[in-house]
C-alpha cells in the first residue's frame, strides 16, 4: 500500500488548560480533495496547522508521508516541509515586502535560482493567479480578494503537491469568491495537487471536494465523499449543511454555536 | 488563598520561558547566519527612533540630579565638589535605569507589537511553512540590533546627563564650567565607569529578550497584541530594576576583589 499524504492518529491539542481537538484519526491519500467544514471556533485552523506541522499536537502522532514532523529536524523536516502550500486565513502576507517579493521570498530561501530565474517564476505566478499589474504594490495597496490571489499565488511558488487552503473565501462577495474557486479548481487541475481546504460555504464544499470531514465538538468527523455527507445520519452534520435554526448544533447543551 | 500567590507562579514560569527563549536564540545564532542587511537595518531603525527621546530623558537626568545635590551640598558648602557627586550618582545608579526604562516604554513596546502583529496575522507561520526559519529571520536581527542600539543609546544617554549637570550646575547653582568638571576624575573611577557600562549591557539584554519573547509568543488577535505590549513594558521595567540590584552587588563585589588584590 502507498504511503498516505498525511496521517493522524489519536490527535488531541490542548491549548492554555482547554482541550480543543481530541481523538483525530484521519487519512488523506494523495489525490484527494478535502473540503473541512464547521462552526468558525471549533479547531478548523488548528487542524489544518497541525497537518502542516506548525502547531505540534499535546498527544498523539501527525505523519507526511511517513515522516512525523515533531520528530525530524533539519534538511529532512525541510524536505516534508517545501512539498507542503498554504494558504492562511489572513493571508499571512509579508507587509513589508512588495507582492512579487512575497512570492519570490520562498524562491529565495529554499531554491538555487538566481535572481533573473526567480523574477521569471515570479512573473508567472502573478501572471496564473491575474495579477500582474500588482507586481510592485505593497500587499495592503490591493484587495481583499488580489490578497487571496497573492497568498495563492505564493503557496503555490514551490510547487507543493500538499495543499491546504484555510478559508480562501471568507470575506469576499459572491463573485469574487466564486473566482478564487474557480482559480483553485484550475490550478489543482493544473498539477494534480492533494488539497485540503476549509469552507462554510457548502456550494464551494461541494464543488471542489472528494471527501468532507467536519470539524465539531472536539471531534472531526469524516463525513465520507459528497453524497454520503448529503444523507449523513449524524444530525449535527444535516443541520450545519442545511443551515437549520434548530437543531443540536444549537442546543442549549451543544455549546458548538451559541451568539 | 492560592489565588493570592498566582501572579508569583506565572511570574515564575514567565521567566522560566523567556530563559528558555533565549537560549533558543543562541541555539539558532550558533548554527545559522544572520544576515548583516537585516540586521544594520533594524540598527538604524532603533537607533534613529529612539536617540532624541534618549538625549533628552538623559539631559534631564542629569540636570535633576545637578539640582538635588545642590540643594544638600549648599549648607555644607561643599559646592566644590557637585560635578563629581552628581556625574557619579548619575551614571552608576539614575541615569542607566531612567534611560533603559525610556527604552523600555519605546523600542520595547515597538518591537513586541511588531513581532505580536506578524504572529497574530500568521506571518510568522507563514515563514515557517515557506522554509525559513523566524527566530533566524525575524528574531534575531531584532534582539542584536537591541542590544547594540539600545548599549549605544544608554552610552549616549549618560553623555549628555553631564552636560545636562553642568548646564544646570552653572545656571542654577552658580558652579562654572572648570570648576564642575574638576572633580569629576577625582571622584568616578575607572570601576564606576565601568560598572556603569556593564549595567547598560545587562539592561540592554534583559530588554531585548523580553520584548522579542513576548512578541513572538503572542496569542490572541489584535487584543493579544495590546496585552503583549503592556506586558513587555511592564515586565521589563521590573526586570530591570531586579537586575539593577544584581548588577550592583556584582560591581560591588568585583570592586572589592579588586581593591583587595592591589
Ligand atoms: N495559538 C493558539 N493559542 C491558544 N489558543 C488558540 C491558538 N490558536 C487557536 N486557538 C483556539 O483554538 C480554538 C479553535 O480555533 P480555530 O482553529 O482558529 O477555529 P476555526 O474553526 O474558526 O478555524 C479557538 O478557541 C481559538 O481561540
Ligand atoms: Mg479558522
Amino acid at each position: 500500500m502507498a504511503l498516505a499524504a498525511i496521517n493522524l492518529s489519536d490527535v488531541k491539542v490542548i491549548f492554555e488548560g482547554s482541550t480543543i481537538l481530541e481523538n483525530v484519526n484521519l487519512t488523506v491519500q494523495d489525490g484527494d480533495s478535502v473540503a473541512i467544514i464547521g462552526p468558525s471556533g471549533q479547531g478548523k485552523s488548528v487542524l489544518l496547522k497541525i497537518m502542516a506541522g506548525l502547531v505540534l499536537p499535546t498527544e498523539g502522532k501527525v505523519l507526511v508521508r511517513g515522516e512525523n514532523l515533531s520528530e525530524i529536524s533539519g534538511a529532512r523536516r525541510q524536505k516534508v516541509v517545501n512539498k507542503i502550500g498554504m494558504l492562511f486565513q489572513k493571508n499571512a502576507l509579508f507587509d513589508s515586502l512588495t507582492c512579487g517579493d512575497n512570492i519570490a521570498f520562498p524562491l529565495r530561501e529554499v531554491t538555487d535560482l538566481d535572481e533573473q530565474q526567480i523574477q521569471k517564476v515570479v512573473a508567472e505566478f502573478l501572471e496564473a493567479v491575474g495579477i500582474s499589474h500588482a507586481k510592485n504594490l505593497f500587499p495592503d495597496e490591493i484587495s481583499g480578494g488580489m490578497q487571496k490571489r497573492l497568498g495563492i499565488a505564493r503557496a503555490l511558488a514551490l510547487n507543493p503537491d500538499l495543499i491546504f487552503y484555510d478559508d480562501p473565501t471568507a470575506g469576499l462577495d459572491p463573485i469574487t469568491s466564486r473566482k478564487i474557486i474557480d482559480l483553485i479548481l484550475r490550478l489543482r487541475a493544473q498539477n494534480s495537487a492533494t488539497v485540503v481546504a476549509v469552507t462554510n460555504d457548502m456550494n464551494r464544499a461541494y464543488q471542489m471536494a472528494s471527501r468532507i470531514w467536519m470539524v465539531v465538538d472536539r471531534q472531526v468527523v469524516d463525513a465520507g465523499s459528497v453524497e454520503q455527507t448529503k444523507q449523513h445520519q449524524d444530525l449535527r452534520i444535516q443541520q450545519f449543511i442545511t443551515g437549520a435554526i434548530r437543531g443540536p448544533l444549537t442546543a442549549p447543551d451543544s455549546g458548538a454555536i451559541n451568539d | 488563598m492560592m489565588a493570592i500567590f498566582q501572579p508569583f507562579f506565572n511570574i515564575i514560569s514567565e521567566t522560566g520561558r523567556v530563559v528558555q527563549f533565549f537560549f533558543q536564540m543562541l541555539d539558532v545564532w550558533k548554527r545559522k547566519s544572520i544576515s548583516r542587511d537585516l540586521m544594520f537595518e533594524q540598527i538604524w531603525k532603533v537607533t534613529v527612533q529612539s536617540s532624541a527621546t534618549t538625549a533628552l530623558a538623559g539631559f534631564f537626568v542629569g540636570a535633576i540630579m545637578t539640582v538635588q545635590f545642590t540643594m544638600e551640598m549648599k549648607d555644607f558648602g561643599a559646592l566644590g565638589y557637585l560635578g563629581g557627586l552628581s556625574t557619579s550618582g548619575t551614571i552608576r545608579e539614575v541615569g542607566p535605569l531612567l534611560i533603559a526604562f525610556m527604552l523600555a516604554g519605546k523600542v520595547g513596546a515597538f518591537t513586541s507589537a511588531e513581532l505580536g502583529t506578524m504572529r497574530v496575522t500568521e506571518q510568522i507561520d507563514a515563514i515557517r511553512c515557506l522554509g525559513a526559519d523566524p527566530i533566524q529571520e525575524l528574531v534575531l536581527p531584532r534582539f542584536i540590533a537591541i542590544v547594540i542600539s539600545s548599549f549605544f543609546l544608554l552610552g549616549l544617554g549618560l553623555l549628555l546627563s553631564i552636560f545636562g549637570g553642568m548646564l544646570l550646575g552653572k545656571y542654577f547653582s552658580g558652579v562654572n564650567y572648570e570648576e564642575y568638571l574638576r572633580h569629576i576624575p577625582t571622584i568616578v573611577s575607572l570601576p564606576s565607569i565601568l560598572s556603569g557600562l556593564f549595567k547598560c549591557f545587562v539592561f540592554a539584554v534583559v530588554l531585548a529578550v523580553i520584548c522579542t519573547h513576548r512578541g513572538y509568543s503572542t496569542t490572541g488577535g489584535a487584543k493579544g497584541v495590546g496585552r503583549s505590549v503592556v506586558q513587555t513594558a511592564v515586565s521589563t521595567m521590573v526586570a530591570i530594576v531586579i537586575a539593577d540590584w544584581a548588577t550592583s552587588l556584582l560591581a560591588d563585589i568585583a570592586l572589592k576583589i579588586f581593591l583587595r588584590s592591589r
